[in-house]
């Protein structure tokens, strides 16, 4: 584990991309703190206006404070980001690594579904989820973490089969050990660091599909404020107020940034060729 | 050789005429990896396997664990007739049966503590109730091999390759096996550290009453731990017998082969053996040549070799080899 | 005093919009883009749900009467109409009109059509015009190009539905032939002929060279080759596409657009002021909104102003009533539930929600999206909470309308010539097409009486009674009524309107 903290402050950029996600965390844990104002508080009489002390980013087309919608909408993100990620890992890699080491019909079942499943196009396929289910902050979550179920699947799948070759696997199986252990005690273990890089990955990946969904005006229920339902919004008024986009844009942008920074940090550090 | 029933040294392994099977190519075709297979292994001995990459060996080893199925024959490792039948069946045989493995970096997982890894056989098949209990054996087995005691906290990579087999071999004891089987335990390792690998082998042999089949791809080891050697080319033993036999007599031109590549074995027979040096490959088990599956690469080979397939011919009440050039010599065996 | 405008602006069809382009010679040619920011519900001109829908039905559609902003009525397929009695109706119809695909116009097509829009043909359909046409008792073919219409009883206003959105005349062989696909090539004797369309996409139309429409020197109407409408839902984008000169005319634009549009030299903007009333539909026949203080603690809570200033720039204004001023069906004496967060509250104690309650609106989009958000931050003031609910207008018809699931729906009417009994009894009574979901039949008896009463005045005395009831059940929160916007480039020339806000381009013609 020292390895990967010393790859993840290897580099200025490692260090700004952590300082970013930590920011994000921390405004989404303490956004009731931290938020001026009530994010969902309209004043129709004092819209669009530019930064001011009062609004330190200004107010947006409904008279809300900028800043405070933005400091919530990390809330959403952040929890669009861990949720989905967690529901495909939760169905991928379980999926992935039973199809993995056991092969044979058990593997082309599941990878028949996952296939399937990998067939649609992945925001069409999402945006027909929300459709179904309704506008809500969990059911983006599940929409956007269905979709990623297929890539933590074969990831896993890809990497149960390399490892299940192994004769630590054999040996186990000589042992005794049953399935379900030797999944849990030496596929898993094994086939970890990928998965965790294809964490952040995910995020990144999620929090962009969250923000597609809410600016197709399918994401999350107003007035609950998202970064994509400002970005949204404020592209209505983008030649009149362009930073109205660019202050979510912006976030999404760097928040993503980061996250692949940190993905790529985090994949040199788990790899065991590239330890000293 | 015929089964040993009601004989009080009745060995502890037998194998009869066993094959397996691998399909190949989408199952369009079949490899004969070990195409019927038959010795015994009495209890405190040990027997070698020996031949190249590719005659089955490990196969047989495989098939005995119950990690690959067997196509056709009769294995029994005790009381326990193979494949097991009964979940008590396979209980029994995984406590009386295990394996050392030839590569000591790839047979343990780097990510778990050697306490873990020596631990495993006892969790999965619930020895040792308790933590404590199961760390206290840890301990033991870890001197039994010749590690201290605080190398159970460590990770496997913290260890050079002779630790990890020492490792390993701690693993293969923590059952309390009767029977193990070495599959190349020492080929991977320093020829420096082979020795001391053999000789732990040796003296826990010696300490915990332990039956070895040995698996090896030359006969340089296991002159020094074999009780009886046996010999496989493309899946079939082609001679068996004590060490002394095999060693001193090699009555296949295969062993004899095989003996000549080991260096400072009987001068006297230096002669015969620059007629026998081995060339080629061993040819592929999906289509093994007629007849003698040796012919091609046989310095002696007749024109019967390429058609009939040889049987085994007893050269005494423990040796046997399969090889036309002694039907002259000696009379078939029966069975 | 009753106004019986739509303003300057909106004129008839075939008259020219512009006043300096009057003198120009129409150039023939070229094909115009135009966008929408929504699709039709069907392309089957009978089977359309929306007022809107003209955009798209109008340049294929035919006519047998056309409306003009002062309510004349204009000889579109028929070319006399007269009432033979009170409950009889002759209609003459146009001589030598094909349909798109030859077929021959005639008594026996209207009489299909007729038959269709009510409902009585097979397969039966549901139209939005199908009450309007229930009425229609019998038909007579007297000949080839004479038709005579009985009635149950008076039918005031009949004529101005026959050039309602919904009552285009449809080539009956294209229906029977077809089936189901002649909503995605439609029929009919209009302009222009349907060449593709692709549903959520776009429509193309070329020229109907057969067309039996003239201009005022007897050229051959329409002059352009042809026409595209895509359906753009994004405003920003539509007004994008327009200053870019990818679409020729923007047949919507909104209030977040208008400055910027009205800032680039090379785009005409068109204001229809107080066309579209915005309102909140109640569902009252689910608590709580079965419940008076509930329904009037809403509007009490809702400032008209603060939607009017931060989405409409000042130019909307606060409604009050069914019909604006542009009507001549306003009423300035109507009373209505001003703006009054003390007595939204006192509404709420009455209704035993001093604390608040909760509520869920559905809404389709475009305009209502914003106005939805900034009224739910209006009614989280005085502690009421609304669950709003975005969905296209598909589902809002099935799930708001249909289904009743929803204690509100946003909706809007636009302020067409069009008759407001007619107009009010599509959305008041009992069998409307865009009914109180829970079918309320308090307005019936007050809409039949003013459907029945051919005198204006009466007929104005009669809708005021009606608003006074909608008063005080507060059966609905009118909130804004806003100008509607069209814009288009300097090249298009010949745009009119129809008395219902929409252009069918029949005029239209592109400067080169």
């Amino acid at each position: 584990m020292r390895d990967v903290a010393v790859r993840l402050v290897a580099g200025p950029l490692e260090i700004v991309s952590l300082i970013v996600i930590l920011l994000l965390v921390a405004a989404a844990v303490a956004a009731p703190l931290l938020a001026p104002f009530d994010p969902a508080a309209a004043d129709g009489f004092n819209t669009l206006r530019g930064p001011s002390s009062r609004n330190l980013l200004g107010t947006d087309f409904l008279g809300r404070d900028v800043l405070s919608r933005l400091i919530y909408g990390a809330q959403v993100t952040a929890a669009v980001a861990i949720g989905s990620v967690a529901i495909s890992i939760l169905f991928g890699v379980p999926l992935g690594l039973v199809s993995g080491y056991f092969k044979g019909l058990t593997d082309t079942v599941i990878m028949r579904f996952i296939d399937a499943l990998y067939a649609f196009p992945p925001l069409l396929l999402s945006l027909v989820l929300v459709a179904m289910l309704g506008p809500s902050m969990y059911n983006v979550m599940i929409a956007v973490g269905v979709i990623m179920i297929p890539t933590f699947c074969r990831l896993a799948r890809a990497q149960a089969l390399v490892v299940s070759a192994q004769t630590y696997v054999v040996a186990a199986q000589t042992i005794g050990t049953p399935a379900h252990r030797i999944i849990l005690w030496h596929l898993w273990p094994n086939i970890a660091a990928p998965v965790i890089v294809q964490l952040t990955i995910g995020m990144a990946w999620a929090i962009l599909a969250e923000a597609a969904l809410s600016y197709l005006g399918v994401g999350v229920r107003p007035p609950t404020p998202t970064w994509g339902v400002m970005l949204a919004e404020g592209f209505q008024y983008l030649r009149i107020n362009p930073w109205l986009s660019f202050i979510p844009g912006m976030a999404i942008f760097l928040t993503v940034f980061a996250l692949n920074i940190l993905g790529d940090a985090l994949r040199d550090g788990l790899d065991p060729r590239l330890r000293n | 050789m015929s089964d040993a029933t009601g004989d009080p040294q009745r060995p502890l392994v037998s194998v009869r005429d066993l094959k397996v099977q691998f399909a190949v190519a989408g199952g369009r075709q079949v490899v004969r990896a070990v195409d019927g297979v038959s010795f015994d292994i009495h209890r405190g001995e040990t027997l070698s396997l020996v031949g190249e990459s590719g005659s089955g060996k490990t196969t047989v080893g495989q098939a005995l664990l119950g990690v690959v199925p067997i196509a056709e024959g009769e294995m029994r490792i005790g009381d326990v007739s193979l494949p097991a039948r009964t979940a008590a069946d396979r209980r029994r045989l995984r406590r009386s049966a295990q394996m050392i493995f030839q590569d000591p970096y790839s047979s343990l997982n780097p990510r778990m503590r050697v306490g873990d890894i020596i631990a495993e056989p006892l969790r999965a098949n619930g020895i040792g109730a308790t933590r404590g209990e199961r760390q206290k054996r840890v301990a033991e087995l870890l001197g039994l091999v010749g590690l201290p005691a605080d190398a159970a906290d460590l990770l496997p990579h913290e260890f050079s390759g002779g630790q990890r087999q020492r490792i390993g071999i701690a693993r293969a004891i923590a059952t309390e096996p009767d029977f193990i089987i070495c599959d190349e335990p020492v080929s991977a390792l320093d020829v420096s550290i082979q020795a001391q690998i053999v000789n732990l082998l040796g003296g826990l042999q010696k300490r915990l009453h332990l039956t070895y089949l040995f698996i090896a791809h030359d006969l340089a080891v296991v002159r020094y731990v074999s009780s009886r050697i046996a010999v496989m080319y493309l899946g079939k033993i082609v001679e068996i017998g004590t060490r002394d036999e095999v060693i001193r007599n090699p009555s296949h031109p295969y062993t004899q082969a095989l003996l000549a590549a080991v260096p400072g074995i009987d001068p006297a027979r230096e002669a015969t053996r620059q007629g026998v040096m081995l060339g080629g490959e061993i040819p592929s088990p999906i289509n093994p040549p007629s007849g003698c599956a040796f012919h091609p690469r046989c310095p002696l080979a007749e024109a019967r070799c390429s058609r009939e397939v040889p049987r085994p011919h007893r050269l005494s009440a423990t040796h046997q080899a399969a090889c036309h050039l002694l039907a002259d010599a000696s009379e078939p065996s029966k069975g | 005093m009753r106004i019986r405008t739509l303003g300057a602006i909106a004129l008839a069809a075939s008259v020219m919009l512009a006043g300096a382009a009057a003198a120009e010679t129409p150039q023939r040619g070229g094909v115009l883009i135009q966008a929408y920011v929504t699709e039709v519900t069907s392309m089957d001109a009978h089977q359309a749900r929306a007022g809107d829908s003209r955009v798209m039905l109008g340049p294929y559609a035919a006519y047998l009467v056309y409306v003009d902003s002062e309510g004349n009525f204009l000889p579109g397929l028929a070319t006399g109409w007269e009432w033979e009695s009170e409950t009889q109706l002759r209609l003459d119809l146009r001589e030598g009109v094909t349909f798109h695909d030859g077929t021959p116009f005639n008594a026996e097509a209207v009489a299909f059509n007729v038959d269709r829009i009510a409902g009585r043909t097979e397969p039966a359909i549901v139209s939005p015009g199908a009450a309007d046409m229930r009425a229609v008792t019998g038909i007579e073919i007297v000949d080839d190009l004479t038709i005579r219409l009985s009635f149950d009883q008076v039918r005031a206003g009949f004529i101005q539905q026959l050039g309602a959105y919904w009552a285009g005349m449809l080539s009956p062989t294209a229906i029977e032939e077809m089936g189901e696909g002649f909503a995605l090539a439609p029929v009919s004797a209009g302009p222009f002929r349907v060449t593709e369309y692709r549903p959520g996409a776009f429509v193309t139309y070329e020229r109907f060279e057969d067309f039996y429409g003239v201009d005022e020197h007897g050229e051959q109407l329409p002059y352009l080759d042809g026409m595209r409408l895509m359906i753009l839902p994004d405003n920003a984008s539509r007004a994008a596409a327009l200053q870019a000169g990818d679409i020729h005319l923007d047949q919507r634009v909104e209030a977040a657009q208008v400055m910027q549009l009205e800032a680039d030299p090379n785009i005409n903007i068109v204001e229809i002021p107080g066309f579209n009333a915005r309102w909140i539909a109640f569902n009252t026949g689910l608590p709580p909104m079965d419940n008076v203080h509930v329904r009037r603690a809403i509007i009490h809570a809702i400032n008209p102003e603060e939607v009017n200033m931060a989405l409409h720039q000042g130019r909307a204004a606060a409604a009050n009533q069914f019909f604006s001023p542009t009507s001549w069906a306003h009423d300035p004496d109507a009373p209505w539930l001003e703006y009054s967060p003390e007595k939204a509250r006192e509404e709420m104690a009455l209704a035993g929600f001093p604390d608040g309650f909760s509520f869920s609106a559905a809404h389709y989009g475009g305009p209502w999206r914003a106005e939805a958000e900034l009224i739910q931050s209006q009614l989280r003031r005085v502690g009421i909470d609304m669950q709003v609910d975005a969905m296209d207008l598909a589902s809002f018809s099935q799930l708001y309308r249909r289904d009743a699931v929803y204690h509100a729906g946003f909706t809007g009417h636009p302020m067409t010539a069009r008759d407001p009994a007619h107009l009010f009894h599509a959305f008041h009574h009992s069998t409307g097409a865009f009914a109180d979901p829970s079918r309320t039949t308090v307005y019936d008896e007050v809409i039949d009486r003013a459907l029945l009463t051919l005198d204006d005045a009466e007929r104005g005395a009669v809708l005021s009674e009606a608003f006074r009831m909608v008063y005080e059940r507060a059966g609905e929160a009118y909130y804004i009524w806003v100008p509607a916007h069209r814009a288009f480039r300097h090249d298009v020339r010949g745009y009119a309107l129809f008395s219902d806000g929409t252009s069918d381009c029949v005029t239209c013609w592109l400067a080169r």
